[in-house]
């Protein structure tokens, strides 16, 4: 340093004296560098070929040496003249200070994303963190950024500072230099060449030329696939059903007269229900078709016997039948004026009086519509999926039967449930009574179990909790009568819940709780009033054990599946467990149910795969998709004759690759490729590139004569 | 003479519940003092099946167990956990079969062929992983072994005409806590009364050692075959001598009282080991049977006199007399480096008799053995210190596969009496993947400790055990029913292992990919320059403006600006990608129209 800048110690010379080898005062010990300086303070050290390494010693001794103008050494200190050289130097020092200040800024992202990684690790192991790891991270995130700003403006103004004008300017400004030089343009510069150099340019200018066309191809062949195959995200495109997709449902109306009843009458009746079954509502997607036919029997009693020996080759399709019933023939209360058989058809009393044609025709519209193919339930159902909230107005105008279902008919229906009946035993006395009611209850569910077969599946099974406390829940009412109200039974809900295992297969459970207490119990509704049981909706039921709980179990287990119905006065229906138009109409919900899940879930993942750059779809993940849209095309058909077991299929096909664990493969990809990280790489690659293919570029257009050539012009005008 | 009236009143009430239930459950508490002085509480509850088929319709037996007994098609299971270490040297032998510190499966499992098996135990490593909440997932990765000759099974294979093989993992580093007992406590009928109350969680995992486990076997008397479930605890509490000549209550022991009784338990027994002390017990127990080491004071927790916060029991005058340890076992590491290491199990027989012995030994794949090294090195114990060469009966060796399977080791062997073995070899550390290290790697990695199963016909190490009892009949069977087998054969295990492996900078790879990458990019430029431009000698004449170069700034100017909104935006490439490809597309469609 001394030797280029030609100085000597810190402030001037002296300074040598520190040095305990240089110092004066070594002398005592004989020390020959005393009073010296070291060889490269000498004014020639580096001038001359064989370097004195002597030359320094003893100088500082002879006092006159260090003021006099021809003295050996250097006499100005290294401090001043490295002030100068820095100020002399601004712009070199600052790209180096801006570079070392760019690498230190990527080892703070660097440990950011290590850090972010940690968070999220901690984030995952423990919900129960003592603070809210977002809460840091965004404050951190933040001063990240602010530096990332400040270091993009400050390499800016770098450029701006290496533009030769405004560097000029900057340096005239500070060291009040003013000097202009000459400017040129390119064309005379290159015409004021010696030749020499101008063909040795000539010849040299290809090489250039390939090395940037080299660079080029690296680049484009290397560079540039690699990063598109580390930021390539697996998109499998797959096929979803358009939101115009309608769900066609041909239903055919089967209306039976016997010959006590004029065709003509029936005609008429047909003609005006089936005016107003097709004018009334249906959510789209869901649309239904219906066809009506008529029937004649011989007799009330034999008909659906008749009917249905007639129509067995059709029974695949989806159909609902009514029977009109001249007043007559009726054969139960005359105030029943609707009876549901436990076979398909509802029987309808017409009426004696023409008066009464309009309620006729009411109650007729009421069968088809409510009861037996139940089309408000299939509203519901299309509205939930569709996620459309009813407003509170639009529940208030519905029948009351309808509010009161609007609860249940949202619960979707599961393809396969495990029925759990737990017996809760509530007193140590309750064991000594052998429970015959139990083989009853088994039984009967696993009779229903088999009725249900078409579109459900139920495994049942029971256990039992033997020291569940009781007691305490119950409460003595003025009949001195054990009761169990409400909150009672929540309570009962929750201690089960805590107490039951889960079931190692992974299908909806409904656990109906069988309560046995030494004394007969009463289970009270939310007024207060006496009641068989209670159904909660998707969890089970309460039930109190006692001599009819098997035939309450039943009618509990037909409310969670949703095959009840709300009767008004004067229906009546057949008492069975189930009958045959009750498992048709479930058939067709768990057909739209199906359905519509399985359409919405590809829906929801082609909609997540447009919203969420970073979600992967696999091959298989598209092949599910592919083949659960397949299926729903198939199984829907043309409307006539569906099939469940295909929808089912691909509604299990959609849900499982809707919650795929491979769709979040690449979640956390951004936090890695942030830009932070690739842009100091990309910027400075990005503009060699463009520097590059300028190059290559002027070499095409001077190679096919666009262009001319500069060192070529202005020597054919020389010669 | 009372006994056997008792006897008959008790299987006369168990046949009556029997005729009720079907299922049975009986429970048993026993309590014994320790050679340290420390006390031993062993629960045991037992569920029996009616008969050989299970459910749909479950009385007793818990719904849970059933159906993955019929899922997996299991034969016999075991799962425990000890949390802790059993002084084998200061406690004598573990309650019977032992349990090493952490976890242990074993399964025997039928099935078509070996790969259904396999498929068999992942599913159900994976669902008891599940049900009682704890982290034995590993063992399904790369832990499971199938041991030829070391376990045996309690109970009877069901003739199905399908194979059955036995699958076994342990996983050394595994705790037990609350989280594990409350899914455990509700495979029992009775959560709340019983013996159960006493499972005050804050007590019991406040000790040195306890364990949790779980048995289910198939048990066989003459044609008719049923399912046991076996669910028990151990639990070792530090006391001292003033401690116990104070009185135990139970109230001392598990900060809680028994709360009622369990209406459905056939049984529910409290047995105290008296040994050779003499304890006052209060109220004095109607019966003390065995004698010995094993007599024990039997309670009837049934017995509706019985005030069951009043048992109280208080050592008046303690046997000092040290028994020697019969068996002993414990593993150590050897070596300097990270690179190798060597292992030596050392066993100590300090009894009189001979013993034949299979020693088990499963290692993860990270501990490559040289199966060359092996050796055992035998001496004889006292003043003589004379080397024997073993009789090895049969070996028996499975390597391992990386990543895959541990290697497993079977020696059969003769221990002589009054001998120690020395059975020691070398073994690699294999150099594992970023992704193969568990969080806190820099802790190691855990090897679970030997297995040793100690044949005993002569009935030697009988009176070694802390309590009676086993999977098949009860400590109070055994005792009242003198003529029931006692076990013939004893498990030990040694201490698990630690294993520290070479462990990389988790963070270099990356760090080292941006920086080099970003060096490069900054030289690029300097290079390119330098390789495709051409010095020209001016004379001191500058260039005048160019419009090229402004060009080449105002693109510069433009990508830092689109950079500043990509990092304010939070973009990333692969956002960019998706707009550069939807551009394509639009211009493609453009195309076609």
């Amino acid at each position: 340093m001394q030797e280029t800048w030609k100085c000597c110690g810190i402030e001037d010379a002296n300074d040598w004296e520190r040095n305990t080898y240089f110092a004066i005062a070594s002398k005592e010990v004989q020390s020959p560098e005393a009073g010296g300086v070291p060889f490269s303070c000498c004014v020639n050290s580096s001038e001359t070929m064989l370097k004195n390494f002597y030359c320094g010693h003893g100088v500082r001794l002879k006092e006159q040496v260090l003021h006099s103008t021809g003295s050996p050494i250097y006499t100005e200190g290294c401090l001043p003249k490295l002030q100068l050289w820095l100020s002399n130097n601004v712009f070199l020092v600052g790209i180096c200070l801006v570079v070392a200040a760019i690498i230190q800024f990527l080892g703070i992202c660097f440990a950011q994303n290590l850090k972010s990684d940690i968070f999220a690790q901690r984030a995952k192991c423990c919900l129960g963190c003592p603070f809210a790891p977002e809460f840091r991270f965004m404050h951190l995130d933040q001063l990240i950024r602010v530096i990332y700003v400040i270091s993009c403006i400050s390499t800016i103004g770098i450029f701006f500072l290496g533009k030769p004008a405004a560097s000029v300017k900057i340096e005239s400004l500070l060291f009040g230099k003013k000097e202009k030089k000459p400017t040129a343009s390119l064309n005379e510069l290159v015409a004021k060449l010696p030749d020499a150099s101008r063909e040795y340019m000539l010849k040299e200018l290809p090489m250039r030329r390939m090395s940037a066309l080299v660079y080029l191809l690296i680049v484009c062949s290397i560079a540039l696939p690699i990063w598109w195959i580390t930021t390539d995200i697996e998109r499998v495109p797959f096929d979803v059903l358009p939101e115009t997709y309608t769900i066609d449902f041909n239903i055919r109306v089967h209306f039976v007269r016997t010959s006590d009843v004029n065709e003509k009458e029936l005609d008429s009746i047909v003609e005006s229900v089936m005016d107003r079954l097709i004018g009334a509502e249906v959510v789209r997607p869901l649309t239904i078709t219906w066809t009506a036919e008529t029937h004649i029997v011989q007799s009330v009693e034999t008909a659906e016997e008749e009917l249905w020996r007639e129509a067995q080759t059709e029974k695949e399709e989806l159909h609902a039948c009514v029977v009109l019933v001249p007043p007559s023939k009726w054969t139960l209360f005359s105030a029943t004026t609707v009876h549901l058989s436990s076979s398909h058809c509802a029987f309808i009393q017409l009426p004696e009086k023409d008066t009464d044609k309009e309620k006729m025709l009411n109650r007729l519209y009421e069968t088809v519509w409510d009861i037996l193919v139940d089309i408000p339930h299939l509203n519901n159902i299309v509205r939930r999926d569709l996620r459309q909230h009813m407003q509170p107005h639009q529940i208030a105008i519905l029948p009351l039967s309808h509010q009161k279902r609007l609860v249940w008919d949202s619960v979707p229906l599961a393809s396969h449930y495990i029925v759990q009946i737990v017996y809760v035993h509530g007193s140590p006395d309750a064991l000594s009574s052998p429970c015959s009611i139990c083989n009853r209850i088994s039984k009967s569910l696993r009779i229903l179990a088999t009725l249900v077969q078409s579109f459900t599946s139920l495994t049942v099974s029971s256990e039992h909790l033997w020291d569940y406390d009781v007691r305490h829940l119950l409460e003595k009412d003025v009949q001195n009568r054990w009761t169990l109200s409400h909150n009672g039974m929540d309570q009962m809900l929750k201690d089960v819940e805590a107490q039951l295992h889960t079931v190692e297969l992974g299908a909806s459970v409904l656990k109906l709780l069988v309560v046995d207490f030494e004394d007969p119990i009463i289970l009270l509704d939310q007024d207060g009033e006496d009641s068989n049981g209670v159904a909660v909706a998707s969890w089970g039921a309460i039930l109190a054990k006692n001599e009819k709980a098997d035939s309450q179990i039943i009618n509990a287990m037909r409310m969670l599946l949703g095959l009840d119905s709300d009767l008004l006065v004067g229906w009546t229906r057949e008492a069975v467990a189930l009958c045959e138009w009750e498992k048709n109409r479930a058939y067709l919900r768990a057909l739209l149910d199906n359905a519509m899940r399985a359409a919405s879930a590809t829906r929801a993942l082609k909609k997540m795969t447009e919203n969420i750059t970073t979600i992967a779809i696999k091959e298989h993940i598209a092949a599910k998709a592919n083949e659960a849209k397949r299926l729903i095309e198939e199984g829907l058909g043309d409307g006539n004759a569906p099939h469940l077991n295909k929808i089912v299929l691909a509604r299990e096909l959609a849900d499982s690759a809707l919650s795929d664990p491979s769709l979040l493969d690449r979640l956390y990809m951004p936090r890695d490729e942030r830009f932070a990280i690739y842009l100091p790489i990309a910027l400075p690659t990005l503009l060699s590139v463009c520097k590059a293919a300028y190059d290559v570029f002027i070499w095409i257009l001077e190679s096919i004569g666009l262009s001319k050539n500069l060192l070529k012009t202005p020597k054919l005008k020389t010669n | 003479m009372w006994d056997s009236n008792g006897l008959v009143v008790l299987i006369f009430v168990g046949c009556l519940a029997g005729a009720v239930f079907g299922d049975r459950y009986n429970e048993e508490l026993t309590i014994s003092r320790l050679p340290t002085n420390a006390l031993l509480a062993n629960f045991r509850f037992t569920i029996d099946s009616d008969g050989d088929k299970l459910g749909p319709d479950y009385h007793l037996f818990p719904r849970l167990v059933a159906e993955m007994i019929k899922s997996h098609d299991i034969a016999e299971l075991e799962l425990a956990f000890a949390q802790g270490r059993w002084r084998l040297d200061e406690w004598g032998l573990q309650t019977q079969p032992a349990i090493p510190t952490g976890a242990h499966l074993i399964a025997w499992i039928n099935g078509k062929n070996e790969s259904a098996i396999d498929a068999e135990w992942t599913n159900l490593v994976d669902s008891l992983n599940g049900i009682f909440c704890s982290s034995i997932s590993s063992i399904s990765k790369h832990l499971t072994a199938s041991p030829k000759q070391t376990l045996k099974m309690n109970g009877v294979k069901k003739e199905n005409g399908k194979m059955m093989q036995v699958r076994y993992g342990a996983v050394p580093e595994e705790s037990l806590c609350t989280e594990n007992l409350t899914p455990w406590r509700k495979l029992l009928p009775c959560k709340s009364d019983g013996l159960i109350s006493l499972l005050n969680p804050y007590s019991i995992y406040a000790t040195t050692y306890s364990t949790m486990g779980l048995n289910v076997i198939r048990l066989c008397q003459e044609k008719t075959c049923h399912w046991r479930l076996n669910a028990h605890i151990s639990v070792v509490f530090e006391t001292n001598l003033e401690a116990l000549e104070a009185g135990i209550l139970f109230d001392t022991l598990f900060k809680r009282d028994l709360a009622g009784r369990c209406s459905v338990a056939e049984s529910s027994r409290l047995l105290i080991r008296k040994g050779n002390d003499e304890i006052d017990f209060s109220p004095s127990p109607k019966s003390i049977h065995g004698e010995g080491h094993h007599s024990y004071a039997v309670f009837d927790l049934n017995d509706k006199d019985l005030d069951l916060r009043k048992i109280e029991f208080t050592y008046k005058n303690v046997d000092a007399s040290r028994r020697e340890p019969a068996i002993g076992i414990f593993t150590v590491q050897g070596g300097v480096d990270q690179q190798s290491g060597t292992l030596k199990t050392r066993i100590i027989n300090s009894d009189r008799g001979s013993k034949t012995v299979t020693l088990m030994h499963i290692l993860p794949w990270f501990m490559r053995i040289y199966y060359g090294s092996i050796q055992m090195k035998c001496q004889l114990l006292g003043g003589s210190k004379e080397n024997v060469i073993p009789a090895v009966l049969s070996k028996n060796f499975k390597e391992s596969l990386i990543r895959t399977s541990p290697s497993t080791i079977e020696w059969q062997f003769v221990l002589l009496h009054e001998s120690m073995c020395e059975f020691e070899f070398e073994f690699d550390k294999a150099h594992m993947r970023i992704w193969d290290y568990p969080p806190d790697a820099n802790h190691g990695m855990y090897a679970a400790g030997a297995l040793l199963v100690i044949d005993d016909k002569e009935g030697r190490l009988h009176n070694h055990r802390p309590i009676l009892g086993d999977y098949v009949n009860s400590a109070y069977e055994q005792l009242v029913n003198p003529t029931l087998p006692y076990p013939l054969s004893y498990s030990v295990f040694s201490n698990p292992i630690l294993v520290s492996l070479p462990v990389p900078d988790f963070s270099m790879p990356f760090n080292v990919i941006c920086f080099v990458l970003t060096v490069v990019s900054f030289c690029i430029s300097p290079v390119l320059r330098y390789t495709t431009s051409m010095i020209m000698i001016t004379d001191g004449v500058t260039l005048e403006k160019n419009r090229g170069r402004n060009l080449v700034r105002v693109l510069l100017l433009g990508l830092c600006g689109l950079a500043i909104y990509a990092q304010v935006n939070e973009m990333s490439t692969s956002d960019i990608r998706r707009k550069i490809e939807e551009l394509f597309r639009k211009l493609n469609d453009m195309g076609s129209m």
